[in-house]
């Protein structure tokens, strides 16, 4: 019950065995997976080497959403992505259960910026609307009729997300950039699940106001 | 809601997010400098423990607390036989709300756990924040305290795993005893007991005794609550209450429930997860009256609540997320309840809307 349990493991045979033609992307990314799980498992079991291929399966992402928490200040980012890796390996030595180590390192690497910040800037732990989450963003590979058309999207973009909080920016970032699920940002930002959907909720109701939604969905519908 | 989602959906798949990039050379200075503090100083730092910062750390009044604890379960390791039962109630008592950090006290040392909720018992020791502290006596008595706000577990030297809930202790010898496993418990834990058929494992509270074989099992008996209770997840467990001759054996999906004031046993059908919920960072309330749900969040999180005396018996159901900031809690609670939460002199104020 607390512990993972061998018999909840499905045998690696049978994840990596196509039954048939249907399931073969779900094998695809499970075979994607396992190889995470391997390395996580081989680093559990106490194997050094492993310890460095967690690392560099993790650490560009950390960095990536660690830069957008602290404004860019890059060394901020890497001391706390040190000392994430560093108290790593020190839970290994322990029983605790990490089913999930990306989630995981993500959750403690945020913590541990947040009380880099708060030392820093002698915030109180209220504070936390008002730490910048910066990033942005530019449109992916689409073809457009036109540059005005172009133009014109970007614009809504700009005011979209000019419209949204810090969290409710990070909250955006996490699910589309990073590809967490609601459940995962929710548990990652210290809210419930129902609180991240009130957020998101919120945006959607101020972009609604900002922007006169029949224009607003043409624009995002076209294309 | 849906189509909220569908609309941010419809932006942000259009978009991404421009990223900056860790340059390699950074990463490989980055990695050198994370294996210089960890591979390369593991023996030494997983064997020293940080003693003079312990020290340091420690306020007069829990040093106080600390040299009567030290005495008292130094006494009690040199005065008991490893079958011998625990007089847990001379076991110096002090309160879970009262501290700070999960405890874990050891005969000659109070273990402060900061970083890593989950202490493991093994031969000749037993680990904490990843330092090994040695244990001289299998007979040892050992506490494991967990304050308000904090949830963590114990493997004990059996192989059976607990789960400690917020503002509760665990007693127990720190080898489990020869052929009769024993722990003691104040508040709520969650037991995965090992099977042994020649060690019978009994929990006790200060009411209840609960004999087991290998099974999982929840057991709640904080001091300021009415009811324990027994609940049980498999296998099979037999309970006593008080004094009385009579056991009473539960099956899975039971719970045996002992009203400690009126002596009221009864033993039911229940949903088992909403008695395990909290393992997952869950309450789920079935009607449950805000004087209650108050009384729990005052547990999780360590904060004070005041409210009116109208409200403690209006009665709400469903699910929260209590790894969920305080607020956030309130504030679900609030949308169900109809009640509304300010924050003063360090205590949080529930009116109605």
């Amino acid at each position: 019950m607390l512990d993972n349990k061998p018999s909840n493991t499905p045998s690696r045979h049978s994840i990596l065995t196509p039954q048939n033609e249907q399931c073969r992307t779900a094998v695809f990314f499970e075979t994607l997976a396992m190889s995470e799980a391997e390395i996580w498992s081989r680093f559990r079991s106490g194997d050094q080497d492993a310890f460095a291929d967690v690392y560099n399966l993790y650490v560009d992402d950390l960095y990536r959403y660690g830069m957008k928490m602290v404004d860019g200040n890059r060394d901020l980012v890497i001391d706390a992505i040190h000392d994430v890796f560093v108290k790593l390996y020190e839970l290994n030595a322990s029983s605790t259960v990490v089913l999930n180590p990306r989630f995981y390192l993500l959750k403690v690497l945020r913590g541990q910026i947040l009380d880099n910040l708060r030392k820093e800037r002698g915030l109180k732990r209220a504070d936390i609307s008002r730490i910048p989450f910066t990033v942005e963003y530019r449109l992916s590979n689409e073809e457009f009729s036109s540059a005005e058309q172009q133009a014109e999207m970007f614009e809504r973009y700009r005011q979209v997300v000019s419209a949204m909080t810090e969290r409710q920016k990070e909250a955006i970032y996490l699910h589309y950039s990073l590809g967490l699920s609601y459940d995962e940002v929710a548990a990652l930002m210290d809210m419930n699940v129902q609180s991240v959907r009130n957020l998101i909720h919120r945006s959607v109701e101020r972009i609604r106001k900002m922007l006169k939604l029949s224009t607003f969905l043409f624009f995002f519908n076209i294309v | 809601m849906n189509k909220d989602l569908d609309l941010l959906d419809s932006i942000f798949t259009r978009f991404e997010s421009i990223e900056q990039e860790l340059d390699n050379q950074t990463r490989k200075m980055l990695w050198e400098r994370i294996a210089r503090d960890t591979l390369q100083s593991n023996h030494a730092r997983s064997l020293t423990p940080h003693a003079s910062r312990r020290r340091r750390l420690f306020t007069a009044v829990s040093a106080a607390a600390a040299v009567l604890i030290l005495c008292l379960a130094g006494y009690f390791s040199f005065h008991t036989e490893p079958d011998s039962p625990i007089n847990y109630d001379s076991v110096a008592q002090y309160f879970p709300h009262e501290i700070e950090n999960i405890q874990l006290v050891l005969p000659d040392r109070i273990v402060e756990i900061r970083k890593n909720p989950s202490v493991v018992y093994e031969p000749g020791c037993v680990i904490a924040d990843g330092v090994k502290y040695p244990i001289a006596q299998s007979d040892e008595i050992h506490q494991f305290i967990v304050p308000f706000g904090k949830t963590a577990d114990v493997q004990l030297a059996d192989g059976s795993k607990v789960r400690v809930n917020a503002g509760s202790k665990l007693i127990y010898k720190s080898g489990m005893g020869g052929t009769r496993r024993q722990v003691y418990v104040n508040g709520e834990v969650f037991l995965d007991v090992f099977h042994d058929e020649n060690r019978p494992f009994t929990v006790k509270t200060n009411r209840l005794d609960v004999r087991v074989l290998g099974t999982e099992f929840d057991v709640r008996a904080y001091d300021d609550e009415e009811v324990q209770s027994v609940v049980l997840v498999s296998g099979s467990v037999s309970v006593s209450a008080d004094l009385l001759d009579q056991r009473y054996r539960i099956s899975p999906e039971q719970c045996f429930s002992y009203n400690t004031s009126n002596c009221d046993i009864s033993i039911r059908q229940v949903p088992v997860e909403n008695y395990i919920a909290w393992m997952d960072g869950l309450m789920i309330l079935d009607n449950a009256p805000l004087k209650e749900v108050f009384r729990q969040i005052n547990r999780y999180y360590n904060v004070e609540i005041v409210y009116d005396s109208s409200l403690e018996n209006v009665r709400i159901s469903g699910k929260l997320d209590i790894r969920s900031s305080v607020e956030d809690t309130l504030e679900t609670i609030g949308l169900v309840a109809g009640t509304q939460y300010r924050f003063e002199e360090g205590k949080y104020c529930i009116s109605a809307r």
